[in-house]
């Protein structure tokens, strides 16, 4: 019977060897229980020894291939069937039977025949014979005592304790660890992976960036460096192993964030609440100011598609439920109190509940699905997790987590609250235990106000770093995928996640008026990103760095003011927009995720900000833990024996090819190649590209490579991709053969010897990425040039450059103002490819045939190329130092008289620029009048109509549409500069060459 | 306990004169006939033991002696210690090769790195095309050591690695070196007491 029950609690490797029953003796030491963290919802702790009970010991063997028998001593509590109406077992304590492992036994003293008098005798135990006292110890943690009168099993089990650790000592004589105990783990109703997740920060990024600084002949920490590769190797290739192709259950997380402004909720949250997915309710009363979200605009092809990584449409694996509502929600409230008690002592919940109401409330009839799973609050910050009353049972664990940032220190009104869930997975047979995923959500409030942004990437990083959870006891196993295992239980970082997201509200005042915000939505997120500061920091990696966010295409969500002095879209005029509430993620590779959704809810109008919304469906793969610690011990074992600092044989690399040729190649046009390189030595190799001298980059701007670093066991092969793409960066010096296209790189074998790979291709010189200058000094068709000394003296030097003013010529002879989307749809790569080539060599550009409209492809072409050209100048026309100049004008006759300022190639192409811009604005008043008098004549048709004779209001000019697109491009802002020049006052500058 | 000192030295000179064969020879004691020419730069150790009990551990960097390759080498004779500019007995023009190795290392290199010249295969003495007076005469004019050598037979290849560690500075200032330093290797590190440090912490792929 007793057999049965245990049985079904074991896995089927394991067997019971003997099993004892007993009566165990508390300890003093463990009466204490630390305090448990207020407002945690769930209970945090294993279960703590609660003094005297019936316990089962069961000496546990388990066989494996590899390493043999391996044993542990389960102790099992005995829960009290009258409760439950059935025999339940708890697992209270493991104790591996490894070489510190002990078992002491001691007879009772029959008068008083229990260990320390004031046990009495267990009622299940009626023997007459004196009793046992039993001390298991594995050397490490508390001893635990027992007492039994199970004299029988008694000696069995000695026995079986006395092989097994005969058995632990042949086979692993200094691992203390067995990996099959893993699933069994502390926590007895959680089965936890026995790692934490890798910090975010690693696994979001290459291997080689956690290397030492090294280069040709002067290598960096060499051991240090193979370990790092081969830990890399051993974590990647299990866990890639067992994920094949893993059955995978999307977990639907609604994220909300909310700075309430000190206000008590006042309205119904239900749009922002509501479980709806964002992108139905988009915004429906702004609907008719924004057009519709066009996709990136050309300027973005450069830079965007690098820095804002587009979250993939959405998934087409099965929610966990039919329905499209949430499993989770996770809601962060900023500015939940604002009074100044608040900031001293946070002892009232009133607020925090009415909120907590306030969001069940707007869930509606929904709001019995769902419970609440945990919540933190500080000060005014608060956080809090409903979840699917069904999906309650698969969150194992919640911690939370806060720190304070700010002038007020530790009890500031600024800083972070955070939650880590771990979510276990619905056992399959085939995964009978899944492991776990931790999600882990921040909600920060930083510094206020742009003055202050150096103050808030500090606090960024100082909450990354200050923020923690824990002692997580449950981390406590060592395992192979965790080298470094602690000998106590860790505190982990935010970053040790699966999936992280920050919700933050950063206040802040941005340079835009309510033109900017209507064309910056209309263009996408590139012109946005070149003002945003939170973009800004992430892109020059001063906070943020390595986190997505979602494609903006809501309206800023701050500063909204009720009443007096609000511009027609509700903004306080006092205050700039701007887009202080975010929402960003970040993901490890093996638990994919999907945003549906980022949106902010204007409807919600109680506060200065607007509450964002964002949908995220996260992947959550089923693998099986036993899987993944069996194949990482076997990956393990190839590698275990290699001690790099005792290596006997040379780690020997070859690659297949030691050139590669890249033949022709063009500019925009990126072309790979790949080599091969092969393990032929008799040990583990790792390797790395190296650079010529330290800290400098390994390749030229135009080459890139992947991976530039790995680890490869003896007979392994990886193939590395070697990819040439040059941009408007790396192509002025090639266009004019100053440089080469021809490199030599060095690939080094840690440990090892160095290989060297050359790598080359014939380069088509092209106009593109040239500086105004040295376009205007060129003879003929710049694939004709014969190297820089063949320019025209400057004497000679025409006063623009050919090719612009080709493709401007064939814009202003063509009717293209009639194309819709013109300068904000791209053009097809393929035609752009062919102007360019075109105005590289000279050629006629693609002809209209007699009486037929002009290809609506060829002008958006065209437009594009003209934009890509504009960028790809190494200077933009207006020369930076210029810009802040430029922006001081408030009048045309000033802007004029600047052209005497600017060198004298840039003043032609501004004119021409502004002429052609001029042009198309004028055409396009033209038509609007022309339409009006129609309209006008037909009367009103329908309601349509009438709506958007309304809209023209709001909407820009054509001119001012146009001003919006070329001005970031003519007076192009400098990255690097600490404060950039505002778009509104170059936009200014532009039009007053456009009007009149 | 005796002093070990540790140097780095880089092997300089034509494809095929034999560099790699000269490492092999005085690390491993072995001869390959038929090896793969290098095509990048080999890392090997070997200590000498001196008669005064002084140990000197050489850490060498054998590079590819290809001319498409040029460009890397001062990546490997860069703050080296010693340098071994090796031609090959049997090809005069390997020797002329040699000659723009030292004139580029006098320039390049640092100043009080030590050369020795080299001529290679002596054991095909009957196919030579350079004299022994000849290569003596330039090592003696540019103050360079001087010694022939046969990777082959084994002829004269201690003795060489040898002599240039008796007249490596028994107490020289370190040398610049990469930021993190290699544990126990101290790569480009000159004269480097390795007694004062962790012994535990030696990490030598080749210890032989
Ligand atoms: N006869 C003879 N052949 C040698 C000697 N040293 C090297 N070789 C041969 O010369 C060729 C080139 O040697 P290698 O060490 O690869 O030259 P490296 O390119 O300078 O490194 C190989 O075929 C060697 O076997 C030597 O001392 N005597
Ligand atoms: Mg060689």
């Amino acid at each position: 019977m007793t057999d049965r029950v245990l049985r079904s609690l074991l896995r089927p490797s394991e067997f019971v060897r003997v099993i004892l029953e007993g009566r165990s003796v508390p300890r003093r030491e463990e009466a204490d229980s630390e305090a448990k963290e207020a407002d945690a919802t769930l209970d945090e702790k294993a279960v703590v020894d609660q003094g005297e009970y019936d316990v089962l010991l069961a000496v546990v063997g388990h066989l494996d291939k590899v390493t043999g028998e391996s044993g542990s001593v389960f102790i099992y509590r005995e829960e009290d069937p009258s409760s439950s109406g059935r025999r339940t077992l708890i697992l209270q304590h493991i104790f591996p039977i490894h070489k510190d492992f002990s078992l002491g036994i001691s007879q009772l003293d029959p008068q008083n025949d229990t260990a320390d008098g004031d046990v009495p005798r267990s009622p299940t135990t009626t023997l007459p014979d004196p009793g046992f006292s039993m001390e298991l110890s594995d050397g490490k943690s508390v001893p635990f005592t027992l007492v039994t009168y199970d004299k029988e099993h008694l000696s069995t089990a000695l026995l079986a304790c006395r092989n097994l650790r005969e058995a632990s000592l042949k086979h692993s004589s200094d691992t203390e660890f067995h990996p099959w105990l893993a699933p069994y783990a502390l926590h007895p109703s959680s089965w936890l992976s026995v790692i934490p997740p890798r910090d975010l920060r690693y696994s979001t990024q290459p291997a080689h960036h956690r290397l030492s600084s090294g280069c040709a002949g002067l290598p960096g920490d060499e051991i240090a460096d193979f370990m790092t590769l081969r830990d890399e190797w051993l974590y990647t290739k299990a866990q890639h192993t067992v994920q094949r192709d893993p059955a995978r259950q999307g977990l639907r997380v609604r994220v909300g964030t909310f700075n309430v402004n000190g206000k008590m909720p006042s309205q119904d949250l239900s749009a922002w609440i509501g479980g709806l997915s964002g992108d139905e309710q988009v915004q429906d009363e702004w609907k008719h100011l924004i057009p519709p979200i066009k996709e990136i605009s050309p300027l973005s092809l450069g830079e965007s598609g690098k820095t804002i990584p587009e979250t993939g449409p959405a998934t087409a694996e099965p929610p966990i439920h039919g329905s499209a509502d949430p499993d989770l929600f996770v809601l962060a409230f900023q500015e939940l109190d604002l009074s100044t008690e608040a900031l001293l002592y946070s002892t009232k919940t009133t607020r925090k509940d009415a909120w907590t109401t306030a969001v069940i409330a707007a869930l509606g009839d929904k709001g019995e699905l769902y419970e609440k799973l945990a919540s933190k609050q500080l000060v005014g910050m608060f956080l809090i997790v409903l979840v699917r009353k069904e999906l309650r049972s698969n969150f194992v664990g919640a911690r939370t987590g806060a720190v304070g940032a700010g002038i007020m220190g530790i009890m500031g009104n600024k800083g972070a609250v955070a939650l880590r869930l771990t979510y276990r997975p619905e056992p399959t047979p085939s995964t009978p235990i899944p492991i776990a995923a931790t999600l882990t959500f921040v909600n920060a409030h930083l510094a206020a106000f742009d003055e202050m942004l150096e103050r808030r990437n500090g606090d960024f990083r100082d909450i990354s770093r200050r923020l923690e959870f824990g002692p997580c006891a449950e981390y406590m196993w060592d395992s192979p995928l965790d080298p470094d295992a602690p000998s106590e239980p860790p505190m982990l970082n935010i970053y040790s996640s699966d999936l992280l997201v920050w919700m933050v509200s950063l206040p802040t005042g941005k340079d835009m008026s309510q033109i900017d915000i209507v064309m910056t939505c209309n263009q996408g997120v590139p012109t946005l990103l070149k003002f945003d500061q939170l973009k800004s920091s992430m892109r020059n990696k001063k906070a943020f760095e390595g986190f997505k966010e979602h494609t903006i295409s809501h309206l800023p969500t701050y500063r909204f003011q009720n009443g007096i002095l609000t511009d027609k879209l509700g903004y306080d005029m006092k205050r700039k927009p701007a887009w202080t509430d975010r929402v960003l993620h970040m993901t490890s590779p093996f638990v994919p995720v999907h945003q549906l959704s980022y949106a902010s809810h204007p409807e919600v109008s109680m506060s200065d900000h607007k509450p964002v919304s964002a949908d995220f469906i996260v992947e959550i793969p089923v693998v099986d833990t036993m899987d993944l610690e069996t194949v990482a011990n076997e990956l393990y074992k190839s590698i275990a024996s290699i001690d790099p600092e005792e290596l006997t044989d040379m780690p020997v690399l070859k690659l297949d090819e030691t050139t590669v040729d890249f033949e022709k190649v063009s500019y925009d046009r990126p072309t790979s190649k790949n080599l091969v390189l092969r393990n032929t030595g008799k040990v583990p190799a790792a390797f790395r590209f190296f650079p010529r001298e330290i800290e400098k980059p390994i390749t030229p701007e135009w080459l890139q490579i992947s991976p530039l670093a790995g680890f490869l066991l003896a007979g392994e092969d990886i193939s590395i991709t070697f990819t040439v793409h040059v941009t408007s960066k790396s192509a002025a010096t090639l266009n004019l053969g100053t440089a080469k296209l021809s490199t030599l790189i060095i690939l080094h074998t840690t440990l090892g010897q160095d290989l060297f790979i050359s790598l080359g291709g014939q380069y088509e010189s092209t106009c593109f990425g040239n500086s105004l200058s040295v376009l205007a000094r060129l003879p003929g068709p710049i694939r004709e040039l014969q190297g820089e000394d063949a320019l025209l003296p400057q004497a000679q030097a025409r006063n623009s450059s050919r090719e612009l003013m080709k493709l401007i010529g064939w814009l202003m002879s063509n009717d293209v103002d009639a194309v819709d989307g013109l300068f904000v749809t791209p053009g097809d790569e393929s035609l752009i490819a062919q102007i360019r080539e075109c105005l590289d060599t000279n050629a006629d550009f693609p002809a209209t045939p007699e009486g037929q409209d002009v290809d609506t492809n060829l002008v958006r072409a065209m437009a594009t190329a003209l934009l890509m050209f504009l960028d790809s100048l190494p200077e933009p026309v207006i020369p930076s130092h210029l810009h802040a100049h430029c922006a001081g004008i408030t009048s045309r006759d000033a802007a004029y008289e600047m052209l005497s300022v600017f060198p004298p190639v840039s003043v032609n192409v501004w004119i021409s620029v502004t002429a052609f811009l001029h042009l198309l604005a004028y055409q396009a008043e033209q038509r609007a009048s022309a339409a009006e008098t129609k309209a006008g004549d037909s009367a009103e048709e329908d309601s349509e109509d009438v709506r958007t004779a309304v809209e023209t209001d709001s909407t820009p000019s054509r001119a001012e549409q146009l001003a919006s697109i070329f001005a970031p491009v003519l007076l192009r802002d400098d990255i690097e500069a600490a404060a950039p020049v505002s778009l509104v006052d170059k936009r200014r500058f532009l039009l007053y060459f456009m009007q009149g | 306990m005796s002093k070990q000192l540790q140097f780095k030295l880089v092997l300089l000179g034509e494809s095929a004169v034999g560099k790699s064969s000269l490492v092999l020879r005085f690390v491993k004691d072995q001869f390959d006939d038929y090896r793969e020419s290098t095509i990048g730069a080999a890392f090997l150790t070997q200590t000498v033991a001196l008669d005064d009990g002084t140990t000197v551990k050489f850490e060498i960097w054998d590079t590819a002696g290809q001319e498409r390759y040029k460009s890397l080498a001062p990546m490997y004779y860069r703050n080296a210690n010693c340098a071994v500019v090796v031609y090959d007995i049997t090809q005069s023009s390997s020797l002329d090769k040699a000659r723009n190795w030292i004139r580029e290392l006098q320039r390049q290199a640092d100043p009080s790195i030590i050369i020795a010249l080299c001529g290679n295969k002596s054991d095909l003495a009957a196919r030579r095309q350079v004299t022994q007076e000849e290569a003596q005469k330039y090592a003696e004019e540019e103050g360079l050591m001087w010694a022939e050598t046969s990777a082959k037979s084994g002829d004269g290849v201690a003795d060489i690695f040898t002599a240039i560690a008796k007249k490596l500075p028994t107490t020289a200032q370190p040398a610049a070196r990469a930021g993190a330093a290699r544990a126990g290797a101290a790569t480009g590190r000159a004269g480097v007491d390795l007694n004062k440090q962790n012994a535990a912490t030696s990490n030598d792929p080749c210890n032989c």
